[in-house]
């Protein structure tokens, strides 16, 4: 009751981001995913109640991790710089 | 001299994208909030930033200006300063730089109440053998002064360290007596019921500039329900503390802050209105933790965060009317989340870290000279578990860092690398608890999307940042007030 079903096409998003986005609904319900050819067909199953517009919220969530995927691949290396330049003259005093 | 033409004083077109996270709002999905890696922010439409993602913002249209003063984007790397992030970064991280500054002394185990939530294993009142020793004390003072700190907060718990006051003046004294020679800037805080202070206490305490830290839950009927003694007057008992706390150190050395049990739920606005009524202008709405007693009970007063996050947007709407009204008076919490979300300045609060505060901002000296790096390690090692022990006072604290217990900690203990923390757009300003997850999931990373540390910042960070989108200006300029005052919470401030 309440289970839903969407198929996402590899072709416009990774198995990383379907997984990743699947994850973020752990709390609130049991996942299996089923890869297929060139799709990825997610299964949704509530472990309470079922919720409104879940379906519509993995779509989100899945677009979402695509968005966070090309972020990533934009901006990893910057990412470690920066943080290496902001951190580099850490030093506490010992103890 | 002859200028240039105008385009040449242009910079290029395009942009580069710098390192983002983001979420969708809660109230409105098709909104986001994007944020830097050192947490400053803006809000915008998602289709914006898949466009700003894309490389389709415009340098003439006004988001434009927004990501770029928001260093979300960045033009020219070779002709851009990123001097103003890192600044910020380290700005936002500054207490990393001196090591704990919060030190609490557990002097004893013995209690007279007999809280439902209790987080400790309570003794009875005449059972002494739950009382920090000579050895264990003197020898806690020498491990104090190893760490770097210039500024250490000394804070008394227990139990009750009302009942060993001889521990506390002594370890105040011997403190007191080494620091002519280190020169530290120290302040005392006492973590207590406050049930028959004698003046010689509040005298000695007055003395040494203590400030004090008490729970009320509420009125009457909600405090002593919470919170009994054999006399069912504990209510009585603390409103006398407080009072005479407060004649004998100053009004704004008494502070309280209030453990809400499923009980308490459903009385928001008479916990603040009690607030109120007693002259308090800082209320800390703390939900219950997972430890001691708070365990057995829990059936009977736990309860899931998400019915607290209704009850904190309840309550934090009644504060702002009453503030609204002209009394003065602030969540403690909220404020220090504010702070977070509003300035890029660090703060005290051991408990939102990252690299986690245990350890690296609090230590805690336990009655029978072990040493834990934070109040929950304790609590779990009470409850028999005491992996996370880091040594005992007579070992130098090089070898607390070195602990295995330490190892583990610091392993979960950098929220910016755990998994679904590493993608938040509150990342920079939250923080890691690996204890808190070890505690209530058995791991210490733990599982995002059900713990409970991580539904209570989301839900609070999120509550904000809707009241500041979408509250009129009186309610964010009075939040933009909070943000800018300095935190007044006592416990875990160091």
């Amino acid at each position: 009751m309440g289970t839903i079903e969407q198929t996402f096409s590899l072709g416009l998003f990774t198995a990383d981001a379907i997984t990743r986005a699947v994850h973020r609904f752990g709390a609130t319900h049991s996942a299996e995913l089923f890869h297929q050819g060139e799709v990825v067909r997610v299964v949704l199953t509530p472990r309470t109640e079922p919720a409104a517009d879940v379906q519509a919220d993995l779509r989100d969530a899945v677009l979402d991790e695509s968005l966070r995927e090309s972020v990533r691949g934009q901006t990893s290396r910057l990412h470690e710089t920066l943080l290496a330049a902001a951190f580099k003259d850490l030093r506490g005093q010992s103890a | 001299m002859k200028f240039r033409q105008n385009e040449a004083f242009r910079g290029t077109q395009g942009y580069h994208l710098m390192p983002i996270r983001f979420r969708r709002l809660p109230w409105n999905t098709s909104r986001v909030l994007v944020s830097n890696l050192a947490g400053d922010w803006l809000t915008c439409a998602h289709s914006d930033l898949e466009r700003a993602v894309q490389g389709g913002l415009d340098s003439k249209e006004p988001l434009f200006a927004g990501f770029l003063g928001h260093s979300l984007i960045a033009t020219e790397p070779d002709r851009t300063s990123f001097a103003p992030l890192l600044s910020q970064m380290r700005t936002r991280k500054a207490y990393l730089e001196n090591g704990p500054q919060l030190h609490i002394f557990v002097v004893s185990l013995r209690c007279h109440h007999t809280c439902t939530y209790c987080q400790v294993s309570r003794r009875p009142v005449g059972d002494s053998t739950f009382d920090m020793a000579n050895t264990a004390s003197s020898l806690s003072v020498e491990r104090l002064f190893e760490w770097p700190s210039k500024d250490l907060t000394i804070e008394f718990q227990g139990g009750e360290p009302l009942l060993h006051f001889d521990r506390v003046r002594s370890l105040t004294e011997a403190i007191v007596r080494r620091n002519r020679t280190e020169s530290r800037n120290l302040r005392f805080v006492l973590a207590s019921t406050l049930h028959d202070l004698t003046d010689d206490q509040l005298a000695f305490m007055r003395e040494h500039r203590f400030v004090l830290s008490t729970s009320l839950d509420g009125p009457e009927w909600l405090h002593n329900a919470n919170r009994p003694r054999p006399e069912r007057d504990s209510h009585k008992r603390t409103l006398d503390g407080i009072d005479r706390g407060r004649r004998a150190l100053g009004e704004d050395a008494v502070s309280a802050l209030t453990t809400l049990t499923r009980k308490s739920l459903d009385h928001p606005q008479a916990i603040i209105d009690e607030y109120r009524l007693r002259g308090f202008h800082t209320v800390s709405l703390r939900p219950l933790s997972p430890y001691g007693f708070a365990v057995k009970t829990a059936e009977r007063s736990g309860y899931p965060i998400a019915d607290f996050i209704r009850f904190y947007r309840i309550a934090l709407d009644y504060i702002l009317s009453i503030n609204l009204s002209g009394y003065v008076l602030v969540e403690s919490y909220g404020q220090l989340l504010l702070s977070q979300l509003l300035t890029p300045f660090s703060h005290g609060y051991v408990d939102l870290r990252s690299p986690t505060g245990a350890g690296l901002g609090a230590i805690v000296y336990d009655f029978d000279g072990r040493v834990y790096p934070s109040d929950e390690a304790r609590m779990l090692a009470a409850m028999g578990d005491t992996s996370f022990a880091l040594g005992t006072v007579d070992q130098p604290v090089n070898e607390w860092l070195s602990s295995p217990a330490m190892h583990r900690v610091m392993a979960a203990g950098v929220a910016e690398s755990l998994p679904t923390c590493a993608d938040c757009a509150y990342v920079s300003l939250c923080g890691a608890d690996p204890i808190d997850h070890y505690a209530r999931q058995k791991d210490l990373i733990g599982h995002r999307p059900t713990s409970s540390f991580c539904a209570r910042q989301m839900g609070l960070f999120d509550l904000f940042v809707e009241k500041l989108e979408t509250g009129n200006r009186e309610i964010r300029d009075m939040l933009e007030a909070w943000a800018l005052q300095r935190p007044t919470r006592l416990e875990d401030v160091a």
